[in-house]
Order: C-alpha cells, then structure tokens, then sequence
C-alpha cells in the first residue's frame, strides 16, 4: 500500500493541516516507508485470537454516580485562551454568507 | 565545592533527616549546576527557582516540626508533560508554547504532596514522539556521557539531567520505550510501571491506551521510593481502577527470591552486533552464578511490534492531538482569518515535523476503508501478544532483553532516516503493547557509552520487578562504571 500526493492532501485536510509544497516529498517519501513496513500486519495470522472482546483492553470500567463533583474556575481556565468574551472562546464568524462545503 | 550532585536519594533524605544539609541548600546546589551546566545540555525547558526554593522553604518547616516523610525536600527534575498550575507546560511543543496549566496532574500533586521540590520541566520530545529528543520545539538535549551524542527519548531531558547531576531523580512517561530507553542510553534505572498504575490526569496524552507514567533515577532504591508516591487509583483516570495503592516497593527490596526463572526471547539479542551480544550474555552469565536460572525462548514478534505500535500511537496521537485547535487553549495563528484557518493554520505553524507526520499517518490507518485493515488488525495482533506474554510468565517470572540494540547514536544521525529511528524501540514497545511493567538496568556497555538491560514482569508485579533489581545491583553496583560530567566536579 502506497499513497500519491493527492491521498496526502486528503489526510491532512481530514486533519486540519496545510502541508508546505517544498515538505510533501518529504511526507510522502517517509510515510510510504512506514507503509512497506506496517503492510506485514496483513500476513499476521491472527486466528488465534479465539474471543474478539479480548482485544479490547479493558474488562470493565468503574461507573460513579452522574453528579457534578467540580465546579470549574472559569477566570482561571480562560486565562489561557487566545480571545475570549465573557464566558466564551471569541472565533471569527462561523456562518459566511453562503459557501461550498469543502469535499473530504 | 560540595558534592551532593553524587548522592542518591536515599543518601540525601537521610542527610536531610539528620539535619546536615537542608532543603535549601540543596535546592540552591542543583539550581547552580543546572545555570551552569545547562546551556550546554538542554535538559531543561523551564527551570522554576522561585517555585523550588518556596517548597524548599516549605519542606525544611516540615522538617523543623517533624512532619518530614521520606521524599520531603529532594529537589527532581519534572518532565514537561506534567501539568503543573502555575508554571509553563509545553510537551516540548510551539502549540503550548506559553500554556500555563490552571491545574496540577495528579503526578504532580503526589509528588509536591510527598514534599518534593520541582528545579525545572524536562526537555522532551515534541508530544513524547520521538526517540532522542531531537524533536523538542525548544532544541536537543545532549548526552553528559559525550554531547555528540542523543540522551535518548522522549524523556530524554529528564535522564540527561540526572546523568549529569543537574537532579538527583525525575519524573518521565514511556508510551513505546521513552522512560527506559534514555535511562538506557544515560546509565540510568528507568521503570515504567504496568498501565493504570500511575495516573494519567493531567499528563499530556500522546496514545492513551500505552501512556504511562514513571521515574529515572540512579537506583533501584531511588526508583522505588518515587514510584511508590505516585502510583494508587485516582477518580480522575478511570483507567487506574486496578492500581495497587499504598504499595512497599522500597520497603520490600530485600525481600526477593533466591533463584529466579528468566525467559530471554533470542529474537532480541540475534539482532545486536557482537559487542552487544558479548555484553548481554555477560550479565546473563552473571545471573546464572548467582544461581537464578536463564532459559532462552522463542517469542518471535520482532517483525510484527514495530507496525503494531506504529499503526495504534499514531491512530491514538491523531485523536488526541485532534483537541490542538486554537481555540481554547495553545497556540492561535495571527494569520488566521476564518474559524477553518484558525484550526489548520494553527496547527500546521505549531506543530513539528514528525507530530505532523505521525497525526497524518494515524489519519490514514482510522480513515474508512483502511480502519480494519490496519487499526483492527493491530488491536488484534496486541491481544494475541499480551497472550503470548501471559503464556510465558506461566512458567518464568521475568523476560529480560537488552533495553535497545545498540547504545545512543549521534545527533542527527538519524535525519535523513526518519524511520529507522522506529527501531531503536524495537526491544520496549513490545512491553507497551501489553501493557507489563518493565525496568531499565545500567548494566552494560556498548561501543563506549552505557546499554541498558530490560526486566520484564507481569502485570502489577513491581515488587518482584524491584526485588530482583535491587538484587541484581547488590551483584553489579554501577556507580563506577562510567563518569559522566557529574564526576568531574
């Protein structure tokens, strides 16, 4: 399994990074390499695996009661946004008049 | 000049309790040899005097009206992937830059709670994802045994600041071999204990189902004592529900069996030069006249850890690194202009080349169409390993490997080659993957530099694991074996 630039662009639209021109050989170089290697896993004979629940890593969670047990600092915990209003994050407008929805 | 820097911690909380040296004095000690030794090594981030000379203070009050319990007023290096309130977090990252946490990580909360003094947060690399430090947004951190060379990583901070006696312990995580393989690389004991025993509250996640926290330090007894203080169930991480809480590790030591049953897999030591193997036999040799019994088996995953880890930490770091999106918290492009570019903008300026290489390649190994072929798949092949674990340790109470191949390599030898890095995790991820306790022993040598030995142990079997470590260091005391900066002054 190997990706072309165009499958590049689309990972990293899917998340959320613009990927410099002069750095995409690099990416594609790298990433095809640890491909060749993570291709062996399709030859792993995994019938051993009896019970498909087993590999999920835990048996049970530890549940608690649905309570609210803190009450956050707000001023606190907002000291460190880049702009905020009142108790909100301050973001440049969401809805834009009307555009295309980007293809993923 | 006094030489505190040379003293275990052991030593120094009986020097503290018998009132020869106070907490601040020692903290004014490792605060000078890091100002003047740091430039050069790179092992700290931040380095918080004024927080370390407050609990400094705090800690010989204690000590004055005996509240004073063994870890009160050791001064340690914290890795910068503990939140800390108050002062600078980072993960080795331009992404938090300046993020002050407004809150402590459990980790953290022990630690000061045990009456420890914080000098500084550890360099690492960037998210924990790296094997040298090299990645670390804030610039590599050097070896003290030759500064050519890596400290390894990602806690590579950490262990070069105790190799050098910048601090006499400190705190690391180890997702794929990040604790064990620079305690390798700096001739340190590095442990990282079984998944769920240290809380992950407040530790920057990279993968969350490998994550854990633990300690470098210079010895068995020093491990114990720290890991002990910061392990038991939290709230806060529901994945610690099976943690074993109030454990003796340092009080147990002397406690472990006579003879030991120890499975070594050749796979491992197949794959070391002469030199490595010459050292690895040496110290099994060793074992054996001291009467434990050393059996070779085949457990033949070396072909298959490396694309098991690296299909599930970067489909988990894609996840987690998701949150990274300017909005709350971290950093915010100037740039952007919409909310879609504050997202992709923010993260494409702050984060560095390998996290972005690693969020692409977890994007891909989720995306539909490929999701069972390579996450399923890897989940899979992790239970059939922990199996395979488990059927070992039916009939032996250790797996012992070397902890890496080979000793540290160069700074940037590995640039060009960003993926035969991966290797140099080839003997500890395995360890992750199965979520098992395992420590690093300075042990051996290789081509000049240390080689650390690997003990594996079954799920929440740290006693044993310590027991036999200390043994083994009452066999071969380390101390002398290599002398790194620390020694010269």
């Amino acid at each position: 399994m190997r990706i072309t630039e165009v499958e590049l662009q689309r990972l990293a639209k899917l998340a959320k990074l613009n990927l410099s021109t002069d750095d995409i050989p690099n990416y594609l170089e790298s990433m095809n390499k640890l491909l060749d290697i993570l291709g062996q896993l399709e030859q792993v004979d995994v019938s051993e695996l009896v019970d498909e629940e087993k590999s999920m890593l835990l048996s049970t969670l530890p549940l608690r009661e649905d309570v609210v047990t803190m009450e956050p600092d707000v001023e606190k915990i907002q000291r460190q946004a880049p702009e905020t209003t009142k108790n909100f994050y301050t973001v440049p407008k969401v809805i834009d008049d009307f555009q295309e929805e980007s293809d993923v | 000049m006094s030489d505190w820097h040379k003293k275990s911690v052991a030593e120094l909380s009986n020097a503290l309790h018998q009132g020869d040296v106070t907490s601040e004095q020692l903290t004014q000690h490792f605060l000078s040899r890091i100002e003047k030794y740091d430039n050069n090594l790179k092992c700290f981030i931040e380095v918080c005097p004024e927080v370390a000379l407050s609990q400094a203070a705090k800690a010989d009050e204690a000590f004055k009206n005996g509240s004073a319990s063994v870890l009160t007023g050791i001064p340690f290096a914290h890795k910068d992937i503990f939140c800390t309130d108050g002062v600078r977090t980072t993960a080795g990252s331009k992404m938090l830059e300046n993020f002050v946490p407004p809150y402590d990580a459990t980790v953290t909360q022990r630690l000061f709670q045990a009456g420890m003094v914080m000098l500084g947060k550890a360099n690492m690399d960037e998210f924990a994802m790296g094997s040298s430090t090299e990645h670390s947004y804030f610039g590599a951190c050097r070896n003290p045994f030759d500064t050519d060379f890596v400290p390894g990583g990602s806690s590579g901070g950490s262990s070069a600041a105790v190799a050098a006696g910048l601090a006499p312990i400190a705190t690391g995580s180890d997702t794929g071999g990040s604790i064990r393989q620079p305690a390798s690389y700096c001739h340190l004991v590095g442990i990282k204990p079984t998944y769920g025993q240290v809380s992950r509250y407040g530790m920057i996640a990279f993968a969350s189902s490998l994550d854990q926290g633990g300690v470098l330090a210079q010895t068995v007894q020093d491990a114990a004592l720290m890991l002990e203080a910061m392990v038991g169930p939290d709230p806060m991480d529901s994945t610690t529900h099976n943690a074993t809480g109030n454990p003796a590790y340092s009080a147990t030591l002397e406690q472990g069996a006579s003879r030991y049953k120890i499975a070594v897999p050749k796979t491992f030591i197949d794959a070391m030069d002469q030199e490595g193997q010459a050292e690895f036999h040496r110290v099994l040799q060793l074992l054996e006249k001291h009467g434990h019994q050393i059996d070779f088996v085949e457990l033949n995953i070396a072909n298959i850890v490396i694309p098991t880890y690296y299909v599930i930490a970067p489909a988990e770091a894609s996840s987690n690194l998701a949150r990274y999106d300017g909005v709350r918290y971290g950093y915010r492009s100037p740039q952007a202009q919409s909310v879609e570019e504050i997202y992709v903008k923010s993260r494409s300026e702050a984060f560095g080349y390998e996290v972005k290489r690693r969020i692409l390649m977890g994007t891909y190994v989720l995306s539909s169409g490929y999701y069972e072929a390579f996450y399923h798949q890897a989940t899979r092949i992790r239970a059939i390993l922990r199996a395979r674990f488990a059927e070992i340790f039916k009939n032996y109470d250790f797996v012992a490997t070397p902890t890496a191949l080979s000793s540290a390599f160069k700074l940037n030898a590995l640039d060009h080659d960003p993926i035969a890095m991966y290797f140099s995790d080839l003997c500890t991820v395995s360890v992750n993957l199965a979520n098992l306790p395992a420590i690093s022993l300075p042990l051996m040598q290789h081509k000049g530099l240390p080689l650390g030995f690997q003990l594996i142990a079954p799920h929440f079997e740290e006693t044993r694991l310590f027991q036999f470590s200390y043994q083994i260091e009452k066999m071969a005391p380390w101390s002398h074996i290599l002398s790194p900066i620390k020694s010269s002054q």
